[in-house]
């Protein structure tokens, strides 16, 4: 009973500790992550024909949810799964008849700096497929073991992966690889396969449809390479899980000149414990290995010698290769390899007489030390907060006479006076039930990555010329100019509204009608 | 001495974690406020940057 309780637990005393913020009201908006009350169920928003489709089916399922639960339900939902099923998926699968070793798989795959850094980026839907990667393979698994019903474990966990294309594919991959496929029956493996790349369907035939280009910038690669944070450079911040893009996303801790040493002590536990997967299950071992090694050097590519040039090339070429770009989320079964083999070698090495307790406890707190600011919300960092009252007014006359809306300052994401100076996706196309147009080119420092958006473009030419904008709007089909109140502009952004008529003026939003005479400012 | 020999490891792994903890927690408290200070000054303040490298 105790055995059986205690992974649980341990799971829910992970959530806890790095969700604690999430007790407060309110949403936490950090970058991509953006929940609003009730979003729209509203086509663009769950079959985008102006953009790739980054975020199908996972609006859509969002959309769906606010049927029946407010948005600040669903985000704590989600995110509290995301860490149970990972502590909980990784501990299950560790091959071994001891607690205390689950545990420490359990506590180290909720705790690896990946987990944080795609948890401060906003990127819950990545993190859904991060978190059933261990139970999609366990469920494999099963079926090489012969049993039938871990068909149903295979697509419901593939499905819990595919809400994003990274995660569909990522989940494809995984059980092409690890599939029984000589194994009876034959149509067992296959329909595996086909159910899990059905899943798949909805983002391939959303961007086959898509009036989008479909290639992306090369200048991609380079903003969006994994990033050194250490002496070790980007090979040793993905050695240990970490490396992602954004400086700012990247927890204090990683950036200690002794994190390298954290993560060569994991590397030594795991290589100490990949000994007993091998002899264990030796083929979750060689299949997790090759999953794991694969997606390390993909992870690596873009700053590998010579990956650079081939990387721009493929994704300004081949639609749909700028999946590959943000390189450094494809680590997740590196992760997953690297946190069992570090629990074996624990429990290895407790077998030695070295003390098995001590050491298995030590192993379990190891994570936790290595990155002790994600605790509590990464020390705040996720703290919710809420929305103006400005939302909710703009929203709700917008929803009285909807029309196509322009969001400005013209940009993908806002730094909100509110937020806490947090940067985050302007959430007024989800908050609105109406189209609404932003910017899609990504600022990343100085540099800009190109968007595909074919009308954001006319209305970057629109705004350069410094004219009055009613005309090249209307001719847009825009009815609506939401002007919001950001960091680092002047209290609202000064752009020719002449033409336009003022409908709502608060402090942290401005509501424009188009087809007015008067000059607003 | 070989039955005080896991003692002995053992507390060599502990202070050893437990000095790795205190420097990763020293530079996270002084990382948080550079942090902060960087939320409204520095590049990230310019309007629609999505993060820097």
């Amino acid at each position: 009973m105790r055995d059986r309780l205690a992974l649980p637990l341990v799971a829910l005393a992970v959530t806890l500790a790095v969700l604690a913020p999430l007790a407060a009201p309110g949403y936490v908006l950090s970058y991509d992550m953006v929940f609003v009350p009730r979003q729209p169920l509203r086509a663009d928003l769950i079959w985008p024909t102006a953009t790739l489709p980054r975020a199908v089916p996972l609006d859509a399922l969002v959309s769906l949810s606010a049927t029946v639960a407010p948005g600040w339900l669903v985000q704590r939902i989600v995110l509290a799964a995301i860490l149970l099923l990972a502590a909980i998926g990784a501990g299950r699968l560790l091959p071994t008849g001891r607690l205390l070793p689950r545990l420490v798989a359990a506590v180290g795959y909720a705790w690896t700096p990946y987990l944080a850094e795609r948890l401060l980026i906003g990127q819950w839907g990545l993190l859904l497929a991060y978190a059933s990667l261990p139970w999609l393979i366990s469920a494999a698994l099963r079926l090489r073991d012969g049993d039938r019903r871990a068909l149903r474990g295979v697509l419901g966990f593939g499905a819990l992966a595919a809400v994003t294309p990274t995660g569909g594919l990522i989940a494809l991959v995984t059980v092409l690889i690890l599939l029984p496929w000589r194994a009876r029956p034959r149509w067992l493996a296959g329909a595996a396969a086909g159910g899990v790349a059905l899943l798949n369907a909805p983002w391939v035939i959303a961007g086959l449809l898509t009036g989008a280009d479909g290639r992306s910038d090369p200048a991609g690669v380079a903003a969006f390479a994994a990033r050194g944070t250490d002496w070790t450079g980007p090979l040793g911040a993905l050695a240990g899980t970490g490396g992602i893009w954004n400086a700012r996303t990247t927890l204090p801790s990683r950036e200690s000149s002794l994190a390298p040493f954290g993560t060569l002590l994991l590397l030594a536990l795991a290589g100490y414990g990949w000994r007993l997967l091998r002899e264990r299950r030796p083929d979750l071992a060689t299949r997790l290995g090759i999953l794991a090694g694969a997606g390390f050097v993909l992870s690596a590519l873009a700053v590998l010698p010579g990956g650079t040039g081939g990387l721009e090339w493929l994704v300004a070429h081949v639609p749909g290769t700028g999946v590959l770009r943000d390189g450094q989320k494809l680590l997740m079964p590196y992760a997953l390899l690297l946190v069992l083999c570090v629990a074996l070698g624990a429990e290895r090495l407790g077998d030695r007489g070295l003390g098995r307790r001590p050491i298995l406890i030590g192993a379990l707190l190891l994570p936790v030390v290595l990155l002790p600011d994600l605790a509590g919300g990464a020390f705040g960092r996720l703290r919710p907060v809420s929305y103006p009252a400005d939302f909710a007014a703009v929203a709700a006359r917008i929803d009285r006479e909807p029309g196509l809306v322009l969001s400005l300052p013209f940009a993908a994401y806002r730094t909100y006076p509110w937020n806490a100076g947090r940067t985050v996706l302007d959430p007024l196309p989800r908050y609105v039930d109406a189209e609404v147009l932003v910017d899609d080119r990504l600022r990343v420092g100085d540099l800009v990555v190109r968007g595909e958006d074919r009308r954001a473009g006319a209305v970057r030419r629109a705004l350069a010329t410094d004219g009055p904008l009613a005309e090249p709007l209307a001719g847009l089909g825009v009815r609506w100019v939401v002007v919001q109140r950001v960091v680092g502009a002047a209290a609202f952004p000064a752009v020719n509204l002449t033409g336009f008529r003022l409908v709502h003026s608060g402090a942290d939003l401005q509501l424009f009608e188009i087809g007015s005479s008067q000059s607003s400012y | 001495m070989r039955k005080a020999l896991p003692l002995v490891l053992a507390g060599v792994v502990a202070l050893a974690l437990g000095l790795i903890g205190s420097v990763a927690v020293a530079s996270t408290l002084t990382g948080s406020s550079s942090e902060a200070a960087k939320s409204v000054t520095g590049t990230d303040a310019a309007p629609g940057v999505y993060g820097t490298r």
